[in-house]
């Protein structure tokens, strides 16, 4: 047994070498390399179907002695009603009606070990008691893999592609192949994961919730019929045509997960971005939207070079989906992502730049930094909002990047943080809720908005240089592993040199929401003394008694309306030009700021910087002494011509 | 009678946006984000402002909704004044005579309005349904691509609205052809005028084409009038406010343009003498 598992090292070893010897892109590998997949796939246009055949590597990356490989069938969520996914899912109008048999389904067959002996499989429900969810399925190894060995498995798998689903599927003859092979799950250490305990992470599908996956590197021949267009995670090696069908060969390394995609109508740009392949795939009448998806890709990949870490990897492909194809559409995966934009939508309104740039900010979130999106989405696409704004602001304006339509913009992460504070009720979950746990309606929001608004306070808490050091000390720690949300609160501990928990037991943990009022100010001239004071009787007239010029008591009132306590600045401003800027620590209900001062106050503002971005009210923030009525009258001179306007189209009937 | 309409539709909208105009000042006028929409539009502080009063907000906006309302209900009303004073080509505009032709013609000028409104409305219907066959319901699972629905809107609409135009200016006409014969019954006028109005149509369209080229015009004019000036300022405020009152002022002029000419047209198609003798009241 010892040598045959020697022997097996041995031929695995020669192989990765022979392999990575040739085809290597990085002298050092970025990741642990633990699953590694070679696969052989046709694609029947007509049927639906696509045919594999895959050679799976794994390495134990684990102290454990590992009888058994669990996968990931996505596609079997797709099979039927019965699956977890339809079971819990808001999504069963989505299930096919037509007559047309258009389920999608995925199964594994001949599955072998590197002796060739069978190995028995069975459909496996980690997460609930629904028996016929067939989306996990547990492989039986016929010797356990011992502490950091490797294994390798081959086996043929069939796909029957649904029509478009979730985020995959076909439509005619376009093709969107995510989530679509037997893909293994990530097993987890002890260090890892939020149970402490190792073993498969490998949850069913479900329809609140997207993926986790393992690093390794990718070979995949993709046989398609020779008038297609394809385009794939990594780089294309080579084509080959065998008749009527043309097979691509693409490669590709330190990933979690392959998606392709194939069309007989696609158009094809191309363009660089440093030592990057920048492709856009679209359809006819969508060529006007190409230049804007590279713009955004190099302002994407630019900002990450300046702030984070340069983009690794050697290509990037953007999907335009076509409207047929829409529910494929904003969706990232390695090196490959997928965008959207409508030619009835204004020009104004920035999609194409917002997907482009959210989806290519998960390369680094949920690809480099391959967080577990099932159990925390919080980490991936509460991260990537945050960055979104900060990219999209930067490159298309703080008041328009969002849109910016006949004088009404609306900048991204004004707009974020709008959307969160408009939600029926933004205290229905916390941000650290897992995925599935999430209401249907607010997990989106939840998850998106309000993390990245936190994050954004803790930027104007800790300051925008130590945020900056706090991500970078993140991404250099955690690139090419899979951390956990306790994984990025110690490294905000760690760089901001304090706990941090009575800001994330609040506002991640916690469900409160925050708002601080300037209530009021005053000024009051402070009077001579008057009055009897032992033998003497003052009138307040007496000239020593008298101020040369007048002193004035003044006072400002701040409130905490909200539950969430934070430390707070208020700048106080006085009509002699002077400013005093207070700090507070933002916990009592009510605080008082008094002075004695030969100026009265003109106006006073909590939080002058917004650093707080999760006060949910900043009209209340700043009062003045004397109201400002001009803006007013601006608008309803404004407001007037309009209704006039109205009034007078409405004429038009009569 | 020019300027009693704009006082009238002055009034009206001041009506309505005068509340908006409040709610704004005690809500705002003493908080410093007001200098935020001093420049222009800022999206944090209006959505805050709606978030906070939404419910003042829809109150006003249903009384505005009531007002525009009453507003057109008194545009009927007007019409039969409106036309008479052309339709006899009064020298004088005397207001009591006005309003005695407002009265008189009210009824039947608010049931022609109503017929005109659900031709209007089937119109709508016949090209809605139109437009939803060719987008297929603009499904993205029936469509290759969105472009179809707007070519479809570019074939439609244009098509809908010559219409729609066409059957403004058949009303029109309508009233005139009421007003002249003091006609009681609708059905008959309406199927007269429509004959009359579609064998000249040349002449019917190329003055209402006319018209709405003014209009065009006009607002050509106000648009170029308004670039000069921002209105960051309390003297850029008010010349704005002026150039838009002028522009409103001549908007209600062609509508009255457009009813003074059609009636000249209708006694030229009519073969009526263009001047009458005015017969309502005398001047007192």
């Amino acid at each position: 047994m010892k040598q045959k598992t020697n022997w097996s090292v041995l031929i695995f070893c020669f192989l990765v070498f022979n392999t990575f010897a040739q085809k290597g892109w990085f002298e050092q590998p970025l990741s642990p390399r633990t699953a590694n997949y070679d696969m052989q796939i046709t694609l029947d246009p007509e049927t639906k179907m696509i045919h594999g055949k895959t050679t799976l590597t794994w390495k134990n990356p684990s102290n454990d002695t590992v009888p058994d490989l669990h996968f990931h069938l996505y596609y079997n969520a797709f099979k039927n009603t019965e699956s977890t996914f339809f079971k819990n899912s808001n999504r069963i109008s989505r299930r096919p009606t037509d007559e047309e048999c258009t389920w999608g389904w995925n199964e594994m067959s001949n599955i072998k070990n590197d002796n060739g002996q069978n190995l028995s499989s069975k459909y496996i429900q980690p997460d609930n008691d629904h028996e016929a969810d067939q989306t996990v399925l547990s492989v039986q190894l016929a010797e356990p893999v011992l502490p950091n060995e490797s294994v390798t498995v081959t086996f043929d798998f069939t796909v029957k592609i649904p029509k478009i689903m979730v985020r995959s599927g076909y439509s005619r003859d376009y093709f969107f192949l995510a989530q679509w092979y037997p893909k293994l799950g990530v097993y987890e250490t002890e260090e890892m994961g939020r149970t402490k305990a190792s073993g498969w992470n490998c949850h069913q599908y479900h329809s609140n919730t997207e993926y986790y996956g393992e690093f390794g590197n990718y070979d995949v021949h993709i046989t398609v019929p020779g008038d297609y267009k394809v385009g794939a995670s990594g780089s294309l090696q080579k084509t080959t045509e065998n008749g009527k069908m043309t097979t691509h060969s693409f490669h590709l390394e330190d990933v979690i997960d392959y998606t392709w995609t194939a069309s007989p109508d696609y158009l094809v740009y191309e363009d660089k971005w440093r030592n990057v392949d920048l492709k856009v795939m679209t359809f006819p009448g969508h060529e006007c939207f190409v230049e804007r998806y590279f713009d955004a890709a190099k302002n994407s990949f630019d900002y990450f070079a300046e702030h984070l870490g340069e983009y690794p990897y050697h290509s990037l492909t953007m999907v335009d989906v076509p409207y047929h194809g829409l529910f494929t559409g904003a969706m990232e995966y390695p090196t490959l992502i997928s965008v959207l934009n409508l030619r009835i939508l204004p020009e104004g309104v920035l999609l194409s730049e917002t997907f482009a740039v959210h989806e290519l900010t998960h390369q680094f979130f949920q690809q480099i930094l391959a967080t577990n999106e099932q159990e925390e989405p919080w980490m991936d696409e509460g991260f990537t909002t945050y960055w979104e704004g900060r990219i999209m602001d930067e490159y298309y304006g703080a008041q328009s990047s969002a849109f910016s339509v006949l004088g009404i913009g609306a900048g991204n992460v004004e707009y974020n943080r709008i959307e969160y504070l408009n939600m029926r009720n933004p205290k229905m979950v916390p941000t650290s809720a897992t995925g599935f746990d999430n209401g249907v309606n607010g997990y989106r929001t939840i998850t998106y908005n309000k993390t990245a608004i936190w994050l954004k306070t803790l930027e104007g808490l800790v300051g925008e240089a130590t945020m900056s050091e706090i991500w970078k000390t993140y991404y250099q720690k955690w690139k090419f592993k899979h951390p956990y949300g306790h994984d990025f609160i110690n490294v905000v501990n760690e760089v901001v040199g304090e706990d941090m928990g009575w800001f994330f037991d609040q506002v991640h943990f916690g469900t409160e929401m925050c708002d601080y009022e300037l209530f009021s100010f005053s000024s009051n001239e402070i009077l001579p003394k008057a009055g009897v004071f032992g033998a003497d009787c003052l009138t307040g007239n007496e000239e020593d008694n008298k101020n040369n010029e007048p002193l004035y008591k003044s006072q400002v009132v701040i409130y905490r309306n909200g539950e969430v306590k934070l430390p707070v600045e208020i700048l106080v401003h006085f009509e002699d030009g002077t400013e005093i800027l207070e700090k507070w620590d933002g916990k009592d209900r009510i605080h008082y700021l008094n002075y004695a001062k030969s100026s009265k106050i003109d106006w006073a503002e909590v939080d002058p910087q917004r650093k707080i971005h999760l006060d949910q009210n900043f009209t209340n923030n700043s009062l003045v002494k004397e109201s400002e009525t001009t803006p007013v009258k601006k608008y309803f001179s404004k407001l007037l011509f309009w209704f006039q306007n109205v009034m007078q189209a409405v004429t038009m009937l009569v | 009678m020019w300027l009693f309409l704009y006082l009238i539709n002055l009034l009206f909208a001041f009506l309505a946006a005068g509340p908006f105009s409040d709610l704004l000042e005690s809500e705002l006028a003493n908080s410093k984000v007001i200098q935020h929409i001093f420049g222009g539009f800022d999206y944090t502080v209006f959505m805050e402002f709606y978030q906070q009063n939404s419910g003042a907000i829809w109150a006003f906006l249903g009384q505005a909704i009531i007002l525009v309302f009453v507003f057109f209900v008194f545009n009927i009303f007007f019409s039969g004044g409106i036309i008479n004073t052309f339709y006899k080509n009064k020298e004088h505009f005397i207001l009591r005579n006005f309003w005695y032709d407002c009265s008189q013609f009210f009824w039947r000028f608010l049931r022609l309005t109503f017929y005109f409104l659900m031709f209007h409305a089937v119109l709508l219907a016949i090209f809605g349904v139109l437009f939803y066959t060719i987008i297929e319901g603009g499904s993205n699972a029936n469509l290759v691509s969105e472009v179809t629905i707007i070519s479809g809107a570019k074939i439609i609409f244009p098509i809908y609205a010559i219409f729609a135009i066409i059957l403004s200016m058949i009303q029109d006409y309508a009233k005139i052809h009421i007003v002249s014969g003091d006609k009681k019954m609708l059905t008959k006028p309406i199927l007269e005028i429509f004959k009359l109005t579609i064998k000249n149509f040349v002449k019917t369209a190329s003055l209402y084409l006319l018209n709405i080229l003014t209009i065009l015009i006009i607002f050509g004019i106000y648009r170029l009038l308004q670039t000069p000036f921002t209105s960051d300022n309390m003297t850029g405020i008010f010349i704005l406010f002026l150039v838009g009152q002028l522009f409103l002022f001549c908007r209600i002029g062609v509508k009255l343009l457009n009813l003074g000419s059609a009636t000249w047209m209708y006694k030229y198609i009519a073969n009526q003498p263009i001047v009458e003798v005015d017969q309502g009241f005398e001047e007192v």
